[in-house]
């Protein structure tokens, strides 16, 4: 492990995955070298595995949990602590999600996945958090471990999939039809820190399921060792959709089936994983659309002001909430106005007002610099007058008063939408 | 937006009337000016035309603050309406001032 006093969360996690590491694999060898009782053996590789399974999400959001998104995953691992991972987690109504395959034994799964959750709740897009997880994980890196990794990042608004691929299995989409996600393979993460990840994007519509795998998978093998492969992942999933199973948790047990009955009483020789994403967001119909245009020019907040003042008036928000929606995107379309275009430059912001009978929606766009201020650094509310700073204020009170806050970076623009629930429906 | 200051039974008093938004800001700013000069007195902020508040028109206050409490005075925040002291709330403002 490297010395990481430097940078503090990286190397706060570093250490102490760094201890983990040290311990079990202390604790494999020494199994190993001293135990001549195989069951005892086998007893205590269950606890290392239990430990690295530990490390895995356990709760699955279902229907029940949320309208936008279903998923449900499998790790199974093989008899030694093995090096598949997955991961998914939400941030302003985007999902992050990442499935991979350590080689070798050296570097612990749980420490790819740790690396991973700490990068993506600074960069939105996947290339960008490949790229960086990849400059790490090379860093840590004095074996010739590598990792293949997929990272994908739904925005669960409008069902638009960011991604990037390192050498990893190209997932499958399960929905109208069954098909391979177009995945360009650029190179494992984790031995050449200057590599450019590509980014890709597709659209995934409501009912489509995303089906993330390894190569335990594939590479399942029966006794007289031939492998489960491609095309019998894609007949099962056909199969699948055919009956309608396509729904996560359905869809894995279905293939962790056909799996076991190819397999028979082989023994399993490599972890097995897999990870289905689906997106259940249903559309409603726009009530409402409006837009203006205006300069970068903060002589101008009066005519905003005016115009969502008008917008919140159409879909009936009652004035205190009125005001905090005008506020909202008072201070969000101010800093653009502040930071997207350096002083002196000349540009315009665009916001438009979007509404169906849940949700009103603002996207507010402009031609600047990139600029994410959903990435800024949490204010403190809590200091004393002295110690206050008044940076950050203006995206804290968007979050305060608003449900939701998503940056996009797209072509040259930069797209900020921002939404207020209209109506209390008890779920989130 | 239009700012008064009166001095009132030993104190300093600034009426704030209208919509204290981005465009607003600067103006302000520089009516508010003389509450620095405030030399030890308390220095009363009466918000009961203000309307609207956004986290420049914060700064501002923030700004009088540091500066009133370095001269040794007190500042008090009175009549503010609900939606304002609502902005004052979430940002935690509200522990840093006095509201009478």
């Amino acid at each position: 492990m490297p010395d990481f006093r430097r940078i503090d969360e990286i190397g706060q996690l570093s250490h102490s995955f760094g201890n983990m590491q040290q311990s079990l694999v202390k604790y494999i060898d020494e199994l190993k070298e001293t135990t001549s009782q195989k069951a005892s053996i086998e007893r205590d590789l269950r606890i290392a595995s239990a430990i690295q399974k530990g490390m895995l999400p356990e709760k699955f959001p279902s229907r029940a949990d949320r309208d936008d998104v279903q998923i449900y995953a499998s790790l199974t691992p093989a008899k030694e602590v093995g090096g598949d991972l997955f991961d998914f987690y939400f941030r302003d109504e985007k999902l992050f999600f990442c499935i991979g395959d350590v080689s070798g034994k050296g570097v612990p799964a749980s420490l790819t996945r740790a690396v991973f959750r700490t990068i993506s709740v600074r960069e939105s897009m996947p290339d960008r958090i490949m790229a960086t997880m990849n400059k790490i994980i090379a860093d840590m890196n004095r074996s010739s471990m590598f990792v293949t990794l997929f990272v994908g990042v739904l925005d669960l608004p409008t069902g638009r999939l960011y991604y990037s691929n390192a050498g990893h299995d190209a997932p499958l989409l399960i929905g109208a039809g069954v098909g391979m996600l177009p995945c360009d393979s650029n190179i494992p993460v984790g031995f050449r820190p200057s590599w450019k990840y590509s980014l890709q994007e597709a659209q995934i519509f409501t009912g489509t399921t995303i089906f993330l795998f390894t190569d335990g998978l594939t590479e399942a093998m029966d006794a007289n060792q031939s492998q489960f492969q491609m095309e019998r992942v894609t007949d099962v999933a056909s199969q699948a959709l055919a009956q309608q199973h396509q729904e996560p948790q359905q869809l894995i047990s279905e293939m962790i089936e056909a799996v076991h009955q190819f397999v028979g009483d082989a023994e399993q020789s490599d972890d097995l994983t897999m990870m289905a994403i689906q997106y259940i967001r249903q559309q409603s119909d726009v009530k409402l659309r409006r837009s203006i245009v205006l300069p970068n020019d903060t002589q101008e907040v009066p005519r905003l002001n005016d115009f969502v003042g008008e917008v919140c008036q159409t879909v009936g928000l009652e004035s205190i909430v009125a005001m905090q929606v005008k506020l909202a995107i008072e201070e969000a379309v101010v800093n653009v106005m502040k930071y997207a275009y350096p002083e002196g430059t000349q540009g315009v912001v665009t916001i438009e007002a979007v509404s169906n009978e849940v949700r009103l929606k603002f996207t507010i766009k402009d031609s600047g610099k990139p600029f994410d201020p959903t990435v800024l650094p949490e204010v403190d509310t809590t200091l004393p007058a002295k110690d206050r700073r008044i940076g950050g204020l203006g995206i804290h009170i968007v979050r305060q008063f608003m449900d939701s806050i998503n940056y996009e970076r797209s072509g040259n623009l930069n797209i900020l939408t921002i939404r207020k629930k209209l109506i209390n429906d008890n779920k989130q | 937006m239009t700012t008064t200051i009166q001095e009132q039974d030993g104190n300093m008093v600034a009426y704030l009337e209208g919509s204290l938004d981005t465009s607003t800001v600067p103006e302000t700013e520089k009516a508010m000016l003389p509450l620095y000069e405030c030399e030890g007195k308390d220095v009363i902020i009466d918000c009961t035309g203000l309307t609207y508040i956004s986290s420049a028109g914060l700064r501002i206050f923030l700004n009088v603050l540091k500066n009133v409490e370095e001269k040794g005075g007190q500042v008090y925040i009175t009549n503010i309406n609900d939606a304002v002291r609502n902005v004052f709330s979430i940002t935690g403002f509200n522990n840093i001032f006095q509201f009478k």
